[in-house]
């Protein structure tokens, strides 16, 4: 009954607030424009058909177009507008609910009730959480219209983008919570949880960032040790033949291979480098929140049968056949001069694939975490700001 | 000055708060009987208002104990039987009167029915059956503090503690309050903090005063006022009093006071029959005496002079100001 009577108090909070309606307006527009797009004979439409794009790859019923309009939910509609643009508007409209509630002459009212404070904290807590869970709900029911409609495909994982976003706010709302039971002022609390939001960002992006140069620069020295195990075996079978062409072909690749284990050599320093950047951050990452993680779920549950990923469709690799592999040199060439071009060619698509390979690991890396490791380390660390909180409610003379 | 006992409403013994170095309390005692209204009064920083959250566990003591309602002190489940109306009471503006009684009655663990059966009536009680559906915020001081008179009744509360709960209001709103809050009163124990004496004396039998943190005074208002020189004052028409008479009067440590519509004399005696030369004298100089009564010390004056004599506080800030909460 009592548990009842604070959750119905939250909605009844939550209705008085304009912020509340909006938010819940703008979702509105935002899923109109998602219901907007749609995928005909020729290609996609957009705003109901008012513009047509034709285009052979997006038409109805294929599967690029199933993968621009899932990943146009989970990539940009998610990211974009839930997380972010719909997190502030909740966090400013939320970030006063405890300063108002523990103002004098209101919470006597509630802490003089027979309820035990913790329990009024938690439920107090659980119901500002109402705010982005109910327009999440609307939200996501709405997407879950629109794609049925536009894919005739009715997909209930939409729907874990409500627990999924709703975790990305608690993250940062028991942050904000504790400021405000710190601080008494919801404006001070929003401020401090914005720092807080920024330094976590900071962190997550960094660690990314150093991560993503760890596996380039892993695919890159693996390219290399290749490229040095090739010419060794070259150089082997030249100093084998006593032909003088073959001989200056010796000298140039003798150089090459030097100038390649110096720069494997060099790249090893780099990477023990670049490594030992990196162990701070995946530390502090491992316990910190894992907001960008959490919100990645949504990607991976929603079609984990996607025959292409939205990245794919954003780089526009789909549109290209994959590339033949190059024919092996003939024997007899091995005296061959490269061109300048074909070398500057080689070496061109060598990066391309180093960056592909590297890419193609970070998302294997970010794949291969767990959800329970992503959300249950997240929410431990709330756990623990929860129970900080709890405990100075607990024991505050009011 | 207080003596246990399972009857009482509240027993609170020896009680000790010390915030950061400031002792609010200092071992205070009081004791409120079933049935009765208790008030409580002391200089702004008395540490009234600690006392009464002391009492409804919004305050940690640092020591001391008691029992509230036959519990031990701090106990949470016998909250369910007592009503609070605090200071600077301050409701979620965005609840009706109605939706406001059905929230705090079910934190108090008064089920649905009941609290649809009551709601109504105590908004009646209280005047508000006609705001009922109104938001809160659209409410009066006056108003607003009768709802939360109608809050604090809704679990139909054993004991009933009420801090300022006229404070800010105006002299109807408070009537009208006073009204409610003493039919209320009429089957319950209640403890009135308040800083206005005059409320205090028509609504109290017994009254504890505190100040510094310790209670100064506590007893039934009539004996503690009772314990005080009770004057004489005689009144009277006409000419003033003749020179010998006034002399008379001073010598008894008495006054007197002459104007247009006659004359005063107050003299400080326990006994009238002391004054019965003064009055022959005057009687005997042809004057006309219009008025002879013994007149008690006044709460306010029993207030002022318990404080001084404790050698603390600023009466003078009680009686013109708000309680400062701690």
């Amino acid at each position: 009954m009592q548990t009842g009577a604070i959750l119905l108090d939250s909605l009844r909070l939550l209705r008085s607030r304009k912020l509340f309606w909006i938010s819940l307006g703008i979702s509105v527009v935002v899923m109109l424009a998602y219901a907007s797009i749609g995928f005909g004979e020729n290609g996609l439409s957009l705003f109901f058909g008012a513009w047509e794009l034709e285009d052979p790859f997006f038409t109805k019923g294929s599967p690029w177009s199933r993968a621009l309009y899932l990943g146009l939910f989970s990539n940009i509609v998610v990211t974009v507008w839930l997380t972010w643009a719909a997190t502030i508007l909740a966090l400013v409209s939320t970030s006063s609910v405890f300063p108002d509630f523990m103002s004098a002459g209101s919470i006597e009212l509630v802490l003089s009730k027979p309820i035990s404070r913790v329990r009024v904290f938690l439920v107090k807590y659980l119901g500002s959480l109402l705010f982005v869970l109910l327009q999440v709900l609307v939200f996501c029911t709405g997407v879950f219209i629109c794609v049925g409609v536009r894919l005739d495909e009715w997909l209930w994982s939409i729907f874990a983008a409500v627990p999924l976003v709703t975790i990305f706010f608690s993250y940062l709302y028991a942050f904000n919570v504790l400021m405000g039971l710190l601080t008494r002022s919801g404006l001070a609390a929003l401020l401090f949880t914005a720092v807080f939001w920024f330094l976590l960002f900071a962190v997550q992006s960094g660690e990314a960032a150093l991560g993503g140069i760890t596996r380039e620069q892993q695919v890159r020295m693996e390219a290399l040790e290749k490229r040095v195990v090739e010419q060794e075996t070259r150089l082997e079978r030249l100093a084998a033949s006593e032909r003088p062409s073959d001989q200056r072909a010796k000298e140039r690749v003798a150089t090459e291979l030097e100038a390649n284990r110096t720069r494997l050599a060099e790249d090893a320093q780099r990477l023990d480098t670049i490594r030992r950047w990196h162990g701070p951050f995946e530390t502090l990452m491992a316990v910190l929140p894992k907001n960008q993680e959490t919100i990645g779920l949504l990607d991976r549950w929603l079609a984990p049968d996607a025959r292409y990923t939205f990245t794919e469709l954003m780089l526009g690799d789909y549109r290209e056949d994959p590339k033949p592999a190059e024919p092996p040199a003939a024997e007899g060439d091995e005296a061959a001069e490269p061109s300048p071009d074909s070398d500057r060619e080689r070496r061109r698509a060598e990066r391309r694939d180093v960056d592909r390979e590297a890419t193609r690991r970070v998302e294997s890396d970010l794949r291969s975490t767990s959800a329970l490791f992503i959300v249950g380390t997240s929410l431990a660390f709330e756990a623990v700001i929860l129970a900080l909180a709890a405990w100075i409610f607990a024991r505050r003379d009011f | 000055m207080t003596s246990s006992g399972p009857d009482a409403a509240v027993d609170l013994i020896d009680l000790r708060k010390r915030y950061r170095g400031v002792e609010a309390l200092r071992g205070a005692s009081i004791r409120v009987e079933r049935g009765e209204i208790f008030g409580l009064l002391g200089p702004n920083g008395a540490g009234k208002s600690t006392l009464v959250k002391i009492l409804l566990t919004l305050v940690r003591r640092t020591g001391g104990g008691g029992t509230v309602l036959g519990a031990p002190l701090g106990d949470r489940e016998t909250l369910a039987k007592v009503g609070y109306l605090p200071e600077n009471l301050r409701f979620p503006d965005y609840l009706t009167a109605r939706q406001a009684l059905d929230y705090f009655g079910a934190l108090a663990k008064v089920p649905r029915i009941d609290r649809r059966r009551r709601g109504g009536e105590l908004l009646e009680l209280v005047g508000m059956r006609d705001w009922a559906d109104r938001p809160v915020r659209t409410y009066s001081k006056g108003m607003r503090q009768r709802v939360g008179l109608a809050v604090s009744l809704v679990s139909d509360p054993e004991l009933l503690v009420l801090d300022e709960p006229t404070d800010g209001v105006d002299p109807i709103g408070r009537k009208e309050i006073r009204d409610a809050l003493l039919q209320a009163a009429s089957t319950r124990s209640v403890l009135l903090n308040s800083h206005l004496l005059s409320e205090v004396e028509a609504m109290c039998g017994r009254i504890a005063i505190l100040n510094q943190g310790q209670v100064v005074a506590q007893g039934p208002i009539s004996e503690l006022a009772g314990d005080e020189r009770h004057d004489v004052e005689i009144a009277g028409s006409g000419q003033p009093l003749p020179g010998g008479l006034t002399s008379l009067v001073e010598s008894m440590g008495g006054t007197c006071a002459a104007g247009a519509e006659g004359w005063h004399l107050r003299i400080p005696r326990r006994d009238a029959a002391e004054v019965q030369p003064i009055v022959d004298a005057a009687r005997a100089a042809g004057r006309v005496i219009t008025s002879l009564r013994a007149s008690r010390a006044s709460l306010e004056e029993l207030f002022v002079r318990t404080v001084s004599d404790a050698g603390g506080g600023r009466p003078g800030g009680v009686l013109s100001g708000r309680g400062s909460g701690r």
